[in-house]
């Protein structure tokens, strides 16, 4: 009889709070939508051509009527008269929300907005705002990239997922790590206006969905300077951004196009530096790959530095190193890598700081390429094994967080791991090395 | 005939070893489960780590002690870890279709569930009717794993078209491009899912055979693609030859007996043939 009344209980409170949850979700978009909408999370992404092209994207807290960006070289102060251009978004559309979003409580009845800008002039400050019908965003910039062989220096990291003060996962926020890092690098490009871009090698939270997205949204904002000055990203895809929240919010193509087939470019950060975008969530044997072969011999002779960042890392520092994962880069694109002489990888995944020694073949060698790594924006970080071959001097690992900062020069790369504090963690420089002239290159592709 | 049951226990004790050890080959490597240690409850990598390694040992010992002798309590933990594994995997994402991943692993969940509840008597030979439950687990976990393989194939896993890809470079020196892999993708993706469906239909001995080829090959490429460094994605999924197998060799147990087998939708029961 007890048993009874007990699971007549459990019915009916699981039937009066169902309700009280979806009522919740509804009476959250209501207010939403009552409220003025209102631009938020602005971010910059960049893809092939950011010396004249950019996308902004936005969240509008409410659907409104028009979205559009005004923009000019010179600063408007929000005045949306004054300002040259303006583009109306070319994607939007309302962010999927799903029940678990719902219950922790993040907003609902957002959408994901888009504008492309095209045309821009290479190495020039652009001052933007966010419209959403007559409600006005602050005002932010950015900076295009350069066409010419100026110096430019490039952050790089990974995995920003979550972290903060114990417990790591089940308290979501605040994310007092990520944070902080975001914070790191704003100061980073404070201190070093010649930082064109953060490349961010994936694993943005811990999956796509809104209530993880949501606050790395909210983080991002701290990545602006005291200026307004806003940091471009150049988004790579991980593991764990598969589902529809990376399509909505950080991709101008299909948003059904869930595992993002075609989602790989190649950067061109200056006229001498290129940067090649990954994806190790799709086929990295097919296409890909490919694609991959033909840009490579189209771009190594035309630039002095060459590098490459994706997600699942070749030469992992605390994984198994046969896991298939990663065995896959090692099979299918380390090959090209040295076949071409990339100059610099950047990797993530590991939740690890890392540099590895000079590789080719899968031996040490001083003509070889170094990976750097492997995602510390953020997320807890694991301790490396520092038994491995290709972590030996003079390669480096350690568990902290960090970024990459790299600078290209006319004669070197540097890439030094900034840690939260601002501490060097790691301050390695690559020369040009030996590498058969172009024309031989060009004979041993065919 | 006599000795079907002894042979199907035999494939199962395999089929639970050598899950087993791919199991603590994936603890070594980092399983799920070490991911929810470390990112979920905020346990310290280094003590996740040790945690999996123990564990690890321990597999290994279970699946030998199973091929030893078959131990219920054993095959109870061993049932209990795989749950756990899939659960993990499911609640960690960080995969293509992680959100089907217990339908996925329903045959590694089977095969030592199967086994905990194989009938055995003195004799060797069993009543049919003892035996409806492990055919009941072996058909649903074969059925889950091959319609959900077939889903992920049919969506285009890429992980799928890489083992198309690579083995066909690898084994044959061919070279495949994404779109026939694609193509030929989609084709398998029916075919399994067909399977599944024709299995629980017609508990056909004959697809089961079809099934028991496919999961050995589906299995198997993984190292065709990628050498033997990855021979732990092999040995993960020995249940899925060896469970194809084992209905088969039960169907034909039950049916050919004196002890005739007749099926009568959710039962097998036993009628005794006439002389």
């Amino acid at each position: 009889m007890m048993k009874k009344i007990a699971a007549l209980s459990a019915l009916l409170f699981s039937l009066f709070s169902f309700p009280s949850c979806t009522g919740a979700a509804r009476e959250d978009e209501a207010r939403l939508t009552q409220e003025k909408a209102r631009a938020i999370h602005g971010r910059v992404l960049w893809t092939e051509d950011p010396a004249h092209h950019a996308i902004i994207a936005w969240t509008a807290t409410a659907e409104g009527d028009v979205h559009s960006v005004y923009y000019d070289t010179v600063s408007r102060k929000g005045d949306l008269e004054a300002y040259t251009f303006k583009k109306e978004a070319v994607k939007s559309g309302k962010i999927t929300v799903r029940p678990k979003d719902v219950e922790e409580g993040v907003p609902a009845g957002h959408y994901y907005h888009y504008a492309e800008l095209n045309g821009l002039a290479p190495a020039t400050p652009y001052y933007f705002v966010m419209a959403v019908d007559d409600e006005v965003s602050d005002e932010f910039h950015f900076i295009t990239a350069p066409l010419d062989d100026r110096p430019i220096s490039l952050l790089s990291g990974g995995d920003s997922r979550l972290g903060g003060e114990g417990p790591h996962y089940a308290g979501r926020k605040p994310h007092l790590d990520r944070q902080n890092m975001n914070r790191r690098m704003s100061r980073l490009l404070e201190d070093n206006p010649q930082i064109v871009a953060l490349a961010h090698g994936g694993d943005w939270c811990t999956t796509g969905d809104w209530r993880h997205l949501y606050w790395w949204l909210e983080d991002h904002e701290l990545t602006v300077t005291s200026q307004g000055r806003v940091l471009p990203l150049i988004a790579a895809r991980g593991n764990h951004d598969d589902s529809i929240g990376f399509t909505e919010n950080f991709w101008l193509g299909e948003v059904t196009d869930r595992l993002s087939f075609g989602y790989y470019f190649v950067t061109r950060l200056s006229s001498q530096v290129a940067l090649l975008t990954l994806n190790t969530e799709i086929s990295m044997a097919g296409d890909q790959k490919e694609w991959l072969e033909e840009e490579l011999q189209e771009l190594r002779p035309e630039n002095r530095w060459l590098a490459a960042q994706y997600h699942r890392p070749a030469f992992p520092a605390v994984k198994e190193y046969d896991r298939h994962e990663f065995a896959r880069v090692r099979q299918n694109w380390v090959p090209l890598f040295e076949k071409y002489n990339l100059d610099l990888v950047m990797e993530a995944d590991g939740h690890v700081l890392k540099r590895t020694l000079p590789i080719r073949n899968e031996k040490p060698d001083p003509t070889g390429i170094v990976y750097i790594g492997e995602g510390g924006l953020g997320v807890p970080q694991r301790s490396p094994d520092t038994t491995r071959w290709f972590l030996q001097e003079p390669g480096f690992a350690a568990g902290s967080h960090h970024v990459w900062l790299i600078d290209f020069t006319e004669d070197r790369i540097r890439a030094r791991a900034i840690g939260m504090e601002g501490q060097v963690l790691d301050d390695h420089t690559i020369v040009s090395r030996e590498k058969p002239p172009v024309k031989e290159l060009a004979r041993a592709s065919r | 005939m006599s000795s079907y049951p002894k042979i199907i226990e035999w494939i199962l004790r395999l089929a639970v070893f050598g899950q087993c050890a791919g199991m603590a080959v994936q603890a070594t490597s980092g399983s799920p489960f070490g991911s929810m240690m470390f990112m979920d409850w905020g346990w310290s990598h280094e003590t996740s780590v040790r945690i999996e390694y123990v564990f690890a040992g321990l597999l290994i010992a279970l699946g030998l002690a199973t091929l030893v002798r078959v131990n219920r309590y054993i095959l109870a933990f061993i049932v209990f870890y795989t749950i756990l594994i899939a659960c993990a995997a499911y609640d960690q994402g960080g995969e293509h279709f992680s959100q089907w991943t217990i339908p996925a692993h329903a045959m590694r969940i089977a095969a030592p569930l199967a086994l905990l509840i194989l009938p055995v008597t003195q004799a060797g030979s069993v009543e049919g009717n003892r035996w409806t439950p492990v055919l009941w687990v072996i058909l649903l976990g074969t059925a889950s794993t091959f319609f959900t393989h077939g889903i992920q194939a049919f969506l285009l896993h890429p992980r799928f078209v890489d083992y198309i890809i690579g083995a066909a470079s690898n084994l044959l020196d061919v070279q495949i491009g994404q779109a026939l892999a694609e193509s030929l993708l989609r084709v398998i993706g029916v075919v399994d899912m067909t399977a599944a469906l024709l299995l629980l239909i017609l508990r056909s001995p004959i697809v089961a055979g079809w099934m028991a080829f496919w999961g050995f090959i589906s299995a198997a490429v993984r190292l065709a693609e990628l050498g033997f460094g990855v021979y732990g994605e092999l040995l993960i999924r020995f249940s899925h030859f060896c469970l194809p197998a084992v209905f088969i060799l039960l169907i034909l147990y039950l049916e050919n007996s004196r002890l005739r087998v007749v099926n009568r939708g959710v039962f097998w029961t036993r009628e005794r043939v006439a002389d």
